[in-house]
């Protein structure tokens, strides 16, 4: 079963690098050849993907190696329940996108090379997602990110572009330094490159040493740079120089990396209570910022990306209290919603026509709203307790998480409530339901799922623990008191100035930008 | 410099020591600058085009504010200002005259034209000559002539190497798109209320963007700006130094670094004039540029001496050779044009006999390049289908003459479906069959609208964003698969919502109140009378408003009906049915001498421009009509498929049923065509081009002058679709010839900004007119950039009389914005700049010759 298994892991990868490497015999026979090719290889990588996880559900996680070259590292590959979701999810995101890309460049001189790019970033980012060791993920690290500078430099007389993915490249740099650095201690350290080595001998009594923690805090840090968090997220709202499927494919395959890197490495990492609190700490200012941030963009594209930045920072915050498989769940999510909020960007006036109600709102006149608006709360009530009570204790930090769906829930309610009329109550709580429902069930179902994954033992609390909990919750209420009640105080001077600052994004990318620029090629 | 000029030099220059925002000065002389400041302000406000938000956007002609000069005189003012091109590209003409596509006799042609539209740039030149220069040069060498006004932030370079012109115009950019946003942002911008100018004062206090980009003491420096944006100007051309002789020249430039946003400016001033928004941009944006000069003195003091070269202020034109050779070819091909066309034209030999029996049914298309194409088809498969009962066709305005506000159920205010140039005067007003049933839909609509409204806040919300992303984020596997296989729309329309299985008929109202009889006589016989229909009526009479049902386009409302001001047609061709249809109505008309037989219907219809189908609004025809309006239902089917195979030979893939998937597909950049290839305009009987296949090249309006004694049809169709053709014939020109400067860029790197309008990439301006994937197909252009050729058949006098009543409308022909024929019998005049009238000696051929070029595309179907 082991080599069955482990072929189908290595299939959707070497499908799409084997779709970049066709064979063409100038620029028109490759746009033709791609064209044609690249819509099924995708569809093929996904029905594998698919068949690898239902393979990993039925007869659990393997890992395979192919060769022994040292004592620290034999080349492999691992399917177990995060790499067939990975594998599952980036195929058929890609898959999304190739067939997208197919009539949506059409007529671009270099579609054909543009779409074997994608299959390279594609090949990569499995790669990464099925590695059962450092050196593998590094290159899959490595290759996306490469992959992804071409993408992103596909306008190369656009001046704008080139300056974008300049950033980006710098960024990218120093989170491949921090990942490296981690890899290099490590191998020193315990002499492995291999994952459950190195989670065998860190977890052994005493292994939660400072070498642990160093490794981790700089696996932690590279995670934190590749997933745009502050304050390395300045360069990605300046990637829309790139056509709308390579938005979608980096925002719903690649930007993960970060989470997945910490996901993969959940026992390392939740060994080193320094690395966890800082994921929660940049990872919830990175929340509260980017979705306030959001809030004020005006360009479809861009509030996108900064909600990926918000995103990737909630995630981040769930690694940082230890709901791993909550923050997997919340990749698997947010990609793919945001490959398809991007796909339908130009969906947006028919979007906007659709909530723009035009007559009067005035309330109804008969109404039972008191009667309805006490029903609601109370069945709120019952909802956030049930929610709140699910093993609330058995994990840390899950307090705020439950808060946050809760505060979720109660603000979806106020506002149907406050259009005051019975038929968007009724409907908004039915949906309240509905959606309390769907956490718990994604969250039960993601706890099983992922269970075998993080076999690590809870780290032993401290005094920290609970200062870093405090510090988020704070950092999220004051996020939501600005949310609440500056926007409806537009003539204080507070909130005028904040309201510029966080439309600015707080000038990080005019730093960046200047950075930049000093790394330019002389007469450029 | 003459000694007056000097004396004011002088004068300035004693000025110029004084401190920037002192009071006190003579005067005479502060009048003087007062007044050249206006006119410096009005020079450069009067360039800009105006440009309509996304949802309503139509076609404007970008050199409106240039129309009363001559066309290459206006070249060479543009871009003194602005980077831009207005003729086509050297490699385009070289190609039409190596291709043969022009002839000999059309350069020679061209040539005479040209040289009395600039008889001494062009004395002494020989055919030879212009066709060499075009023929032996390249694109690279016709660059270099380009000369602008740079403003001072291009030459300077404060911190690093970076590029302040850019990062002033993305911070300007962003500005702007925030003040204007039409609800993208949650949090919207805290000063929306104000005029722009003073909303960008009130930000600048906190906005710390220049300062950390090395322009320290930004905000100081707004701060001590006069409060108008009127005195801010002056203010800061006084810092900037500039002499009052180059203040158009400066003032120009400036705002063209914003053009996007200018011309949306431009267009919003319309309805708010009292803002000054357009002199708010201009102003705020030339302070960067003052606060620039205050931190670089030396730099702004050589800028400052620059700007009076004489290269810069107005004079008389001088043209280059090469841009000259490019002219007299560009003439040349749109002669070569108005000779293909002229072989298109029936002669009057030919043209049939009306038919004894009556038509079967009379339909009513818009003047549309579009629209040609399906009519040929129709009256084609009606000759087949049967013989003795022909369905004629007729061009005319897709608003059909009622300008109204289109108002859904529910909503208190819609789309005005009529051209950009009028204002609406009537709504057409959504009712359901009886009241409760209304009040059914309305509150059921409501409430689907607040939910969805309710539902984007918990999606957008910063309390609750992430709480949308885990419950629903996995749902979303199954949105990407139904979108990707064309199972779903991205958005749903929202034209059902909360309506679905209601019968909805359209109220037609004027202020509220319902119209007199006499009102709607008066509009029905307007329709009728501008038609040239007002008897031989056919058993039906159809009138077809057209729209495009595309999917995940912003840029839908481009390929709308342009008549209807970007939106379908579907409205006003119902209101104009049932108007018709109105027993009462059609009494008052007998009294005008117009009389309807009973069993005429009218039926109202929609062109579905991306399938070439035909919806027909006609659910209460009467049992005796069912019979007759299958067999008409039955052609037009037919004519659709046909027309589709006709126009798939354009598409890359080339298959007649990909049509039908185009405009269902979220990934499709080219659903259709649009408007491209559209050259010529034509007012005239349908029988002088019947039968004869003009592409996608010709509006279409039907124009029988005979009918038209007092001429008011022809001076409403000189003054109104012509105008609007000339429009939308000059944005796909400039889009074509540089769409960096005119159109919006590749669609692929859109954003769209603010609901209102697209950036490219990561910022920067506004952009206007058309995208690179509406007129290129990737290897070739589908557009050729060629100016409106105007046939009318009516005599010259008419025409002469009608243009001295309309001179805007005569300033396009006598400055070579477009061109104008005159179609006599078989004689057609050609009108010259001077408004002399030349008879053409090839005009009509008694066959028809192949036609290709623009008729590309149905060139193979005429075989």
């Amino acid at each position: 079963m082991n080599w069955l298994q482990a072929s189908l892991a290595l299939t959707p990868p070497v499908l799409f690098l084997g779709a970049a490497l066709v064979p063409f015999r100038d620029e028109a026979h490759r746009n033709r050849t791609a064209k044609r090719i690249v819509e099924p290889v995708a569809a093929l990588a996904t029905f594998v993907a698919l068949i690898a996880v239902a393979a990993t559900g039925l007869w659990g996680p393997v890992e395979t190696t192919f060769v022994r070259l040292t004592s620290a590292w034999s080349p492999g590959v691992m399917l177990d329940a995060l790499s067939a979701t990975t594998l599952l999810l980036v195929s058929f995101v890609g898959w999304v996108a190739l067939r997208f890309s197919v009539r949506y460049l059409d007529g671009d001189a270099r579609q054909g090379l543009f779409l074997q790019r994608m299959c390279v970033a594609l090949g990569a980012a499995l790669t990464l997602g099925i590695a059962r060791d450092f050196v593998t993920l590094a290159v899959g690290w490595t290759a996306t990110s490469a992959a992804l500078h071409l993408l992103l430099t596909h306008f190369s007389d656009r001046p704008r572009a080139i300056e974008a993915a300049r950033q980006k490249f710098l960024i990218s740099r120093l989170g491949d330094a921090f990942l490296i650095g981690g890899i290099c201690l490590t191998a020193f350290g315990f002499g492995t490159v291999e994952f459950h080595e190195l989670f065998a001998l860190a977890g052994e009594p005493g292994g939660a040493n400072s070498l642990t923690g160093g490794a981790a805090f700089l696996f932690a840090l590279a995670a934190l740079t590749k997933s745009a968090q502050l304050p390395f997220h300045a360069w990605l709202p300046e990637t829309m120089e790139a056509p709308t499927p390579v938005s979608a494919l980096m925002h719903a395959g690649i930007i993960n990396a970060g989470g997945l890197l910490m996901i993969r490495l959940a026992p390392l990492v939740s060994l080193s209570p320094g690395s966890l609190h800082l994921l929660a700490l940049v990872g919830a200012a990175t929340a509260v910022f980017a979705s306030l941030a959001m809030a004020t963009q005006t360009s479809v594209k861009r509030s996108l990306a900064f909600s990926t930045v918000a995103q990737m920072g909630f995630m981040m915050l769930q690694c940082g209290l230890g709901a791993f498989a909550a923050a997997a769940l919340h990749v698997v999510a947010h990609s793919l919603y945001k490959a398809h909020a991007f796909l339908s960007s130009g969906s947006v006036l028919d979007a906007a026509a659709r909530a723009r109600v035009g007559i009067d709102e005035k309330p109804e006149r008969r109404s039972s709203l008191p009667s309805v608006a006490t029903a609601t709360v109370g069945a709120t009530a019952i909802a956030g307790s049930a929610i709140f009570l699910f093993d609330a204790a058995a994990k840390p930090g899950g307090v705020i998480l439950y808060a946050v769906m809760g505060t979720a829930i109660a603000h979806l309610i106020w506002s149907a409530l406050r259009t005051r009329r019975r038929a968007v109550v009724r409907n908004a709580m039915a949906i309240a339901v509905a959606l309390c429902f769907a956490y718990l069930g994604a969250y039960w179902l993601a706890d099983r799922a992922f269970a075998a994954t993080f076999s690590y033992a809870v780290p032993n609390r401290s005094p920290w623990d609970v200062a870093v909990i405090a510090a988020v919750a704070s950092l999220f209420i004051a996020g939501f008191a600005v949310q609440t009640l500056a926007m409806q105080n537009g003539d204080r001077p507070f909130v005028q100035a904040l309201y510029v600052h966080l439309s600015n994004g707080f000038y990080v990318d005019v730093y960046l930008r200047r950075l930049t620029s000093r790394f330019r090629p002389a007469g450029d | 410099m003459s000694m007056q000029a000097m004396a004011e030099e002088r004068s300035f220059a004693v000025e110029r020591q004084a401190p920037p925002y002192a009071d006190g000065r003579a005067k005479p002389l502060a009048e003087r600058r007062a007044k050249a400041l206006d006119e410096a302000i009005a020079y450069a406000t009067d360039l800009i085009p105006p440009l309509w938000p996304l949802a309503d956007f139509v076609a404007v002609n970008p050199f409106i504010g240039l129309i009363d000069r001559k066309f290459l005189d206006a070249r060479a003012e543009l871009r003194r200002v602005r980077t831009c091109e207005t003729l086509p590209s050297n490699a385009w003409l070289a190609e039409e005259l190596r291709s043969g596509r022009i002839s000999q006799r059309d350069v020679e042609a061209a040539l005479r034209r040209c040289k009395r539209d600039y008889p001494q740039s062009l004395r002494g030149w020989t055919v030879e000559k212009a066709d060499c220069l075009v023929r032996n040069n390249s694109d690279r060498s016709v660059e270099a002539d380009r000369d602008r006004l740079e403003l001072l932030s291009e030459r300077v370079d404060p911190s690093d190497r970076s590029d302040i012109a850019r990062l002033i115009q993305d911070a300007v950019s962003r500005f702007c798109a925030a003040h204007f946003d039409e609800g993208q942002a949650l949090w919207p911008s805290p000063w929306k209320g104000v005029p722009l100018y003073a909303a960008w004062r009130s930000a600048a206090r906190f906005d710390r963007r220049m300062e950390t980009m090395g322009v320290i003491g930004f905000r100081r420096f707004v701060e001590r700006l006069p409060e108008s944006p009127n005195d801010s100007i002056a203010a800061s051309l006084r810092i900037l130094n500039v002499p009052v002789e180059a203040w158009p020249s400066v003032l120009a430039a400036t705002l063209f670094s914003l053009s996007g946003w200018a011309s949306f400016l431009k267009r919003v001033e319309a309805d708010k004039p009292g803002e000054e928004n357009l002199l708010g941009l201009l102003a705020l944006r030339l302070a960067y540029e003052a606060a620039l000069a205050e931190r670089h003195p030396v730099a702004a003091e050589a800028w400052a001496k620059e700007t009076t070269r004489s290269h810069w202020l107005r004079s008389q034109e001088r043209h280059g050779e090469r841009v000259l050779a490019r002219y007299v070819v560009q003439t040349a091909a749109e002669c070569a044009l108005q000779r293909r066309l002229l072989q298109q034209i029936v002669p009057t030999s030919h043209v049939g006999q009306a038919p004894r029996k009556r038509s079967l049914a009379q339909m009513v298309f818009c003047i549309d390049v579009r629209s040609e194409t399906l009519r040929r088809h129709i009256e084609a498969c009606s000759d087949e289908a049967c013989s003795d009962e022909a369905v004629e066709t007729f061009g005319f305005a897709g608003f059909f003459g009622i300008a109204c506000r289109h108002l859904p159920i529910g909503e208190s205010d819609g789309p005005a479906q009529c051209p950009a140039l009028l204002k609406p005067a009537y709504a057409a007003v959504e009712t359901a069959t009886d009241e409760r049933a209304e009040r059914v839909c309305e509150e059921r609509r409501r409430a689907v609208r607040l939910l969805q409204k309710v539902w984007k806040k918990f999606q957008t919300s910063a309390l609750s964003c992430f709480s949308f992303v885990e419950t629903t984020g996995i749902a979303y596997a199954g949105k990407l698969l139904g979108d990707s296989l064309r199972w779903t729309r991205p958005a749903p329309s929202p034209a059902r919502d909360g309506v679905s299985g209601v019968g909805i008929e359209l109220r037609l109202t004027r202020e509220s109140r319902e119209l007199t009889s006499i009102e709607r006589t008066d509009l029905a016989e307007n329709v009728l009378r501008n038609l040239g229909l007002v008897r031989n009526f056919a058993r039906f009479v159809v009138f077809c408003g057209h729209g495009s049902e595309v999917t995940n386009n912003p840029y839908k409302a481009g390929l709308d009906c342009g008549a209807c001001g970007g939106h379908a047609g579907e409205p006003n061709a119902r209101v104009a049915a049932s108007l018709l249809n109105d027993p009462q109505v059609r009494r008052e008309l007998e009294t005008r001498g117009i009389f309807i037989p009973d069993d005429v219907r009218f039926v109202a219809a929609l062109h579905e421009t991306v399938s070439d189908q035909l919806r027909f609004f006609a659910c209460d025809l009467p049992e005796a009509d069912r019979g007759d309006f299958e067999r008409l239902r039955s052609i037009v089917g037919q004519a659709s498929e046909t027309t589709r195979a006709e126009r798939s030979r354009r598409t890359s893939s080339g298959a007649p049923a990909d049509a039908l998937r185009r405009g269902k597909d979220w990934s499709e950049v080219r659903p259709e065509w649009g408007l491209a290839g559209n050259a010529a305009f034509i007012a005239a009987r349908r029988c002088r081009t019947q039968g004869r296949s003009l592409g996608t090249t010709c509006f279409l309006h039907s124009y029988d002058y005979s009918l038209d004694r007092e001429e008011r049809t022809l001076e409403l169709i000189l003054s109104a679709p012509v105008v609007v053709a000339s429009w939308i014939n000059l944005q796909y020109y400039a889009s074509t010839v540089d769409n960096f400067a005119f159109g919006s860029g590749d669609k692929t790197i859109q954003d769209v900004v603010g609901r209102i309008g697209v950036l490219s990439g990561n910022g920067g301006d506004l952009r206007t007119g058309l995208p690179w994937q509406s007129i290129h197909d990737g290897s070739e252009l589908q557009h050729d950039p060629l100016r409106l050729f105007v046939l009318v058949e009516a005599p010259r006098g008419a025409i002469d009389r009608t243009l001295q009543k309309h001179p805007s409308v005569n300033d396009l022909f006598a400055n070579g914005w477009a061109s104008l024929g005159s179609l006599e019998g078989d004689e057609v005049y050609l009108r010259s700049p001077e408004g002399n009238w030349e008879l053409r000696q090839d005009s009509i051929a008694a066959t028809a010759a192949s036609l290709y070029s623009a008729f590309r595309c149905s060139e193979e179907s005429l075989a």
